[in-house]
């Protein structure tokens, strides 16, 4: 066997395995994806295909690990490939990277203790059995002293692994990285269409079919499955624009930049709906009848509800004003015992007018004005014309009225956002993201935004936050007392800013949070005011960090544990980011390298619990033999995804009874199972929603229902100016946005070697502004914060795909300064800056949504 | 010199799609030169990849192009090649190294008007498209790594002697240019504008 | 990642750099040697002849990263004849291979080899072949076929790197013509410094120094020329090369090390030497330094070749 080239096959047996293929197969296979006759060839060729899902981003994409059969799988001779048919297909640069990953001369291989102060990044060697009686025994003691609310876990994409271990201890304190990434857009959602479609992958563009499709701030560099589909409606003639102020990679590929100045989208966005109404190109009909802007709402914004006019009238029925009868009509949901919507109630018959205004009759006698809440909207996007928008803005006015008129006679969509750069003002605009598609009747249409549908695919664990009862997919249920988690306590609305328990951290408010276990996630390339973030980390009794590579909060721990690689373990998910509700599945492809004693994030948790709390074990269902890893990894683990898997085959089962056993066999041959096609027109269309109304809440009647909320909070959109960081003013002062790219641009991508070619750690400035400070192409620049003069070098890239006014600078790429990772190979990590460290760490009020852009003043350096 | 060949087997690059992923340059260098993972070519400063990443800016509207091999039909390196390690393949027109011959000269490499050739450090062999990890793709009728991996169909491959392929359909119907024509090359790599 | 400005030195990746300048330093001597043996039919001219040849096979062949596959590769080509005769790689393999031969035919005639080790004329063959030395190294019409050979071979050594299309500044005829004049330039101070050794005679020493001065300055315009036309040259490439040349990192190089160092001053020395009669310190300095600035002119063109940038 020849080594090292390739594919590692003799070229004689090879050709003898290939031949009669290639005889009959021919090259040039047709359309332009391939398909998996292709794969079958290689498999015929001695190979065997293993489908994976990446886990280098969040995306989930489906791809395949090829690797000769009968040979030791390891760098030299795995093949990761996209899974082409797959219904969200891989992949992108960080895929493509998967197999440098998995051996990386960084990677962390034994439990590590610390040896010095924190920050340093010394640390010895230790024995899993240490590792995890030591924590245990310090667990016990942060818990006897501060309860067990006194621990938070924090993860990216393993919260639920987090939980599963948090639930059983009986903390309800797992507070993820959202702030910075999608709360925003996630409560958006939630106002608008009440979960389960608040999930940023419930709501999601039909880029396959879409007309138009408008990204305001979202740059699309994941997942690859919807670039994928995006391209082939643009091979059809889709347009794409690009709302950003700097020109994101997927706008490169034909794609219309529309250069905005930061923080400025929802103003754009209030625009564009002033001219649709003004115009009035919008749906009429969608909004009377699916919307909450026919509901009738009096001076102070509140809806008029049936209980307020008739005796003992329903308090969830909203009033319209039918313009049939030219008379009131009520609309709602009704719903079951649980409180699910079943189904649209009322005067189901009735044409709500959306443009109304008149007077009510109260019970009590009173007399109100009433208007719609559609009267509101006009009122509220009035201001907001072309002009004016331009002002703010910097786009102009032409522009922003031509979009507003392609996207209304388009029908187009606009992208209900995922991870976009943050100014912390990002909640009014991701609601108005999904609302100008509600104008344009485009919700849930062939080409519109649309809802995804789940597989049923089990969780690992449930918390039902009203009774505690927590249940997991080891079959067993307990329940605990604390089931309020802490950041909800400052930002009651939010999915999760873990500024909150910086804040506990330092103050001990509302209450001492003492110990911290971070799974699979940066705290330093997440979270905002890199400072604060380290003083916070220094006050903890405990900080436990789990990870495949040595990311900088690992200095800060007190143990780091090398956790597994997504290529090492088994999982089912739901598939993500695809109108097709599909099942896929990830089969182990490698054992942990030669030295690596990587270990499932999950039997960590557990085996610090089973030492601590032996009972709170028990009632998990975690047993005592579980110590023993492959005793896990041979029992556990596949009872777990077998358990999550049933859920849905039992789904499944009650339309087909053959679905099962279709469904094991598909995702055995090709990594996937579609369970659903897309059914158009049916959330919302032929049931209500979970929201108070069941309808679409454009118009949003979730913070006004709320008493605490009701002050603080707007049914409708507004524009905020900044309030995250100082807006730049001089000549050499610069907003500094964050963004990502499709090559790198993740906290595992960081490391990888292919991203010191494919990733970018410089600054972009313009040219304009390059030429006014006399800064080259290339040239390092001083970078310090406006608001907190924290300094920073990179260097500048002088390019027009960012606005004058504007710098630019990838997120999770740049500004490593972990010291454990500190190798003179990977030094290139340590270029550029972190955005992160010139951020005040702002979040707003209520959402708890944060800021990942900054502001900054520049010198040549 | 123009070589006839039985089939002419030529890449495509659609700018228009391209979105810089870099999937395609990743997956070239682990399907050809996995053993090169860690490496950094002194010349390029880039990975051990066949492709070659270029930003541009084409009236004001910034671009990537990604080069590599262009199998040129009067390639400059099969002329130069003292060996003749350097041929075009007489079934499908692509341009090939044998091994056996090359005595690592580097003349190919200063020939290349495209500059997408690299010495490998160790064999000294002057690398480009199509690798060996490709080349046995090909054999088993698969398309070449870079074009399997790209999510957008940025990329085909095929037989342009074929008017059924996707290849030349897109050539056909798209508005494409080869680079560097007036040099004489031939080349049988297509860039879409 | 490249941007399209970037215009990319060959040396960087194809490594055509000193050791390739040097091969084709003394390549050209041996070239001119065989040339100017014609009229100066000493032992130290043939003797450099050899001593360059062979050491600029050396060199080459050490420069080669994979010569320990030269006997694989020539086996394979002998096998189905494929060398590629189009290559003048390849040409200079068979030039070099035959001046090889003609050197150390001329070298022999002066070793007087079968005198010193008459133990070699017991050898079969060797007395046959070393009858013919003075045969072949005496006879003046196959003296011109020599010169003529040596003229050829200086000329392949700037050929061979006019074909490398991928180098646009290459790409042009004066490359081959300043090769040639250069080397002249570069065997006229050898026989400067022969002179000076006592090896050669004062007669043919001023007409040396004659056509040294001469010589230099046909050399300075060729590269003058060579140097204006790259500035103005329809390529890219061949335009950044040549401004590297005249104004950017290469410019020490050019003016201080080939123009100052390699001709102005051994041409102010010739003409004061002419004038006033030679000063021997100062001669002998000014002819290492003519020797050597025919080294630093091929390693500054080598240095300054740059590929085109790609062109939508």
């Amino acid at each position: 066997m020849k080594s090292g080239q390739g594919l590692e096959l003799t070229r004689r047996e090879f050709v003898t395995a290939g031949a009669a293929v290639a005889a009959s197969a021919g090259l040039g296979l047709g359309a332009g994806w391939p398909t998996q006759a292709q794969v079958k060839a290689l498999e015929d060729a001695g190979y065997e295909k293993k489908p994976v899902t990446c886990f280098v981003c969040g995306a989930g994409c489906g791809l395949y690990a090829m690797h000769p059969k009968g040979a030791t799988p390891g760098e030299r001779n795995v093949l990761i490939v996209p899974n082409h048919d797959h219904p969200q297909r891989g992949y992108c640069g960080r895929g493509a990277s998967a197999m440098w990953y998995w051996n990386h001369p960084l990677r962390l291989k034994k439990p590590l203790k610390r040896a010095g102060e924190r920050g340093e990044g010394k640390f010895t060697e230790i024995e899993w059995g240490q590792a995890l009686d030591e924590i245990a025994a310090r667990l016990k003691t942060v818990v006897e002293k501060h309860g067990e609310k006194g621990v938070a876990l924090t993860s990216h994409d393993l919260t639920s692994i987090a939980q599963f271990f948090g639930y059983a201890l009986g903390t309800p304190n797992i507070v993820n990285h959202a702030a910075t990434c999608q709360t925003a857009g996630t409560i958006s959602r939630r106002w608008i269409f009440a979960p389960p479609y608040d999930t940023n992958f419930r709501v999601d563009p039909d880029y396959e079919n879409a007309r138009y499709v408008l990204f305001i701030g979202r740059t699309l560099q994941a997942s690859m499955g919807a670039q994928s589909r995006l391209a082939q409606a643009k091979s059809r003639g889709a347009r794409a624009v690009y709302v950003d102020p700097r020109m994101p990679e997927a706008a490169m590929a034909d794609g219309e930049w529309v250069p905005i100045v930061p923080g400025t989208d929802t103003a754009f966005a209030l625009a564009l709906a002033q001219v649709i109404l003004a115009d009035k190109s919008y749906d009429a009909e969608f909004l009377a009848k699916y919307t909450t802007l026919p509901l009738l709402i009096t001076a102070d914004g509140m809806p008029v509800t049936q209980a307020q006019i008739r005796p003992k009238g329903d308090a969830t029925l909203y009033a319209v004003w039918d313009g049939k009868r030219s008379a009131m009509a009520f609309v709602g949901a009704k719903r079951d015992e649980e409180g699910k919507a079943i189904d649209y109630f009322g005067d189901l018959d009735a044409e709500p007018a959306l443009d109304y205004t008149g007077q009510v009759k109260l019970l009590d006698g009173t007399v109100v004005p009433v208007s719609t809440a559609f009267n509101a909207l006009v009122a509220r996007c009035a201001e907001y014309t072309p002009a004016a928008a331009a002002e703010l803005t910097g786009v102009p006015a032409a522009t922003i009225t031509r979009i507003a008129r392609e996207f209304a006679s388009l029908k187009g969509v606009c992208d209900d956002s995922w991870y976009n750069a943050r100014n912390g003002n990002d909640f009014d605009a991701c609601r108005m993201m999904v609302i100008l598609n509600a104008l344009v009747g485009n919700i849930d249409k062939p080409g519109g935004l649309c809802f995804t549908g789940s597989a049923g695919v089990g969780s690992l664990v449930s918390l039902q936050g009203k009774t505690g009862e927590v249940k997991n997919a080891l079959g067993k249920s307990w329940t605990i007392t604390e089931t309020k988690r802490i950041d909800t306590v400052t930002y009651p609305e939010s999915n999760g800013t873990f500024d909150a328990v910086y804040t506990a951290m330092l103050e001990g408010k509302p209450y001492p949070v003492r110990a911290l276990f971070t799974v699979g996630t940066t705290l330093f390339y997440r979270d905002a005011n890199t400072e604060r973030v380290k003083k916070a980390l220094k006050t903890l009794d405990l900080l436990v960090v789990q990870d495949i590579l040595p990311q900088e909060v690992c200095d800060y721990a007190d143990y780091v544990l090398p956790a597994s690689y997504f290529l090492e373990r088994p999982e089912v998910a739901g598939v993500k980011w695809t109108l097709q509700t599909a099942i896929q599945t990830s089969e182990p492809v490698l054992r942990a390298p030669a030295g690596c004693q990587g270990r499932d994030d999950a039997w960590m948790l557990m085996e610090v619990l089973r030492r601590a709390y032996p009972d709170r074990a028990e009632r998990a269902g975690w047993l005592p033999e579980y110590a023993d890893y492959e005793k896990y990894r041979s029992q556990a683990a596949p009872v777990i995804e077998q358990a999550r898997l049933s859920a849905a085959l039992k789904r499944a089962a009650e339309k087909d009874p053959d679905a099962p056993e279709k469904i094991r066999k598909a995702l055995h041959t090709q990594g996937y199972a579609i369970v659903a096609k897309k059914k158009y027109r049916n959330t919302l269309w032929t049931k209500p929603l979970e929201t108070a109304s069941g309808r679409m809440e454009v118009y949003a009647l979730r913070g006004l229902l709320n008493e605490k909320l009701r002050a603080k909070t707007d049914p409708l959109p507004k524009f905020t100016p900044i309030r995250a960081y100082r807006v730049p003013m001089g000549p050499n002062e610069f907003y500094l946005v964050s963004g990502k790219n499709p090559a790198n641009g993740s906290g595992t991508a960081v490391f990888g070697w292919p991203g010191k070619f494919v990733g970018d750690r410089s600054v972009w400035i313009h040219p304009a502004d390059a030429e006014r400070l006399r800064v080259a192409d290339g040239q390092m620049i001083e970078i310090e914060g406006l608001d907190n003069g924290v300094k920073g070098q990179a260097r500048a890239k002088v390019t027009q795909r960012v606005r004058p006014g504007v710098l630019f600078t990838y997120g999770f790429s740049a500004g490593y300064r972990g010291r454990l990772g500190a190798d003179p190979r990977f030094a290139f990590m340590s270029e550029g800056v972190n955005t992160h460290w010139f951020a005040t760490g702002y979040a707003e009020p209520v959402i708890g949504n944060m800021a990942n852009n900054v502001s900054v003043r520049v010198s040549a350096a | 010199m123009t070589v006839e060949a039985k089939k002419r087997l030529a890449h495509l690059f659609d700018t228009t799609k391209c979105f810089g992923c870099g999937a395609c340059t990743v997956a070239c260098t682990a399907t050809n030169s996995p053993d090169l993972m860690l490496y950094e070519d002194p010349g390029w400063h880039s990975l051990a990849t066949n492709i070659r990443r270029v930003e541009f800016n084409l009236r004001d509207r910034p671009g990537l192009l990604l080069v590599q091999c262009q199998h040129c039909e009067s390639a400059p390196c099969v002329k130069t090649c003292p060996f003749g390690a350097m041929y075009n393949d007489a079934a499908t027109g692509l341009v090939k190294l044998d091994e056996r011959r090359c005595i690592g000269c580097s003349y190919c490499v200063a020939a290349c008007p495209y500059n997408v050739r690299w010495k490998h450090p160790k064999t000294g062999l002057p690398m480009k498209c199509m690798g060996k990890g490709c080349e046995q793709l090909l054999a088993v009728g698969q398309l070449p790594a870079c074009v399997q991996a790209c999510p957008v169909g940025a990329r085909a491959f095929g037989d342009l002697n074929d008017p059924g392929t996707e290849i030349s359909r897109r050539v056909r119907n798209g508005r494409t240019v080869r680079l560097l024509e007036a040099k004489g090359t031939k080349p049988n790599y297509f860039v879409v504008v | 990642m490249m941007s399209f400005s970037d215009i990319q030195s060959q040396v960087d990746v194809a490594r055509w750099g000193w050791d390739i300048a040097i091969f084709l330093w003394l390549v050209g001597i041996s070239g001119m040697s065989t040339f100017a043996y014609y009229w100066v039919r000493r032992a130290p001219l043939a003797y450099a002849a050899l001593i360059t040849v062979l050491l600029g096979l050396a060199v080459v062949f050490s420069h080669l990263s994979r010569w320990w596959n030269l006997p694989r590769a020539v086996f394979y080509a002998t096998l189905d004849f494929s060398f590629n005769w189009g290559s003048w790689m390849m040409l200079g393999i068979l030039l070099l291979s035959i001046q090889a031969v003609i050197c150390l035919v001329l070298a022999a005639d002066h070793l007087r080899l079968g005198e010193r080790f008459p133990a070699l004329l017991k050898w079969p063959l060797v007395p046959t072949l070393l009858a013919w030395v003075p045969r072949l190294a005496r006879s003046s019409a196959l003296l011109v076929v020599f010169a003529g050979f040596g003229l050829l071979v200086t000329a392949y050594s700037g050929f061979l790197i006019t074909q490398a299309v991928g180098v646009p500044l290459w790409n042009t005829a004066l490359i081959p013509i300043l090769w040639v004049v250069s080397a002249g330039t570069a065997v006229l101070a050898l026989l400067e410094i022969f002179h000076l050794k006592g090896w050669i005679d004062e007669r043919a020493s001023h007409i040396v120094t004659r056509l040294a001065v001469a010589s230099d300055g046909i050399k300075l315009a060729m590269l003058f020329t060579f140097l204006y036309v790259g500035l103005s040259a329809s390529s890219a490439g061949a335009r950044a090369g040549a401004a590297t040349l005249v104004y950017g990192s290469l410019a020490p190089l050019l003016w201080i090390g080939v123009v100052l160092l390699g001709a102005l001053v051994p041409v102010a020395v010739s003409l004061y030497s002419l004038k006033f009669g030679e000063r021997r310190g100062l001669v002998f300095f000014a002819a290492l330094l003519a020797l050597g600035g025919g080294l630093l002119l091929r390693a500054s063109v080598l240095l300054a070749g740059k590929f085109d940038p790609l062109l939508l």
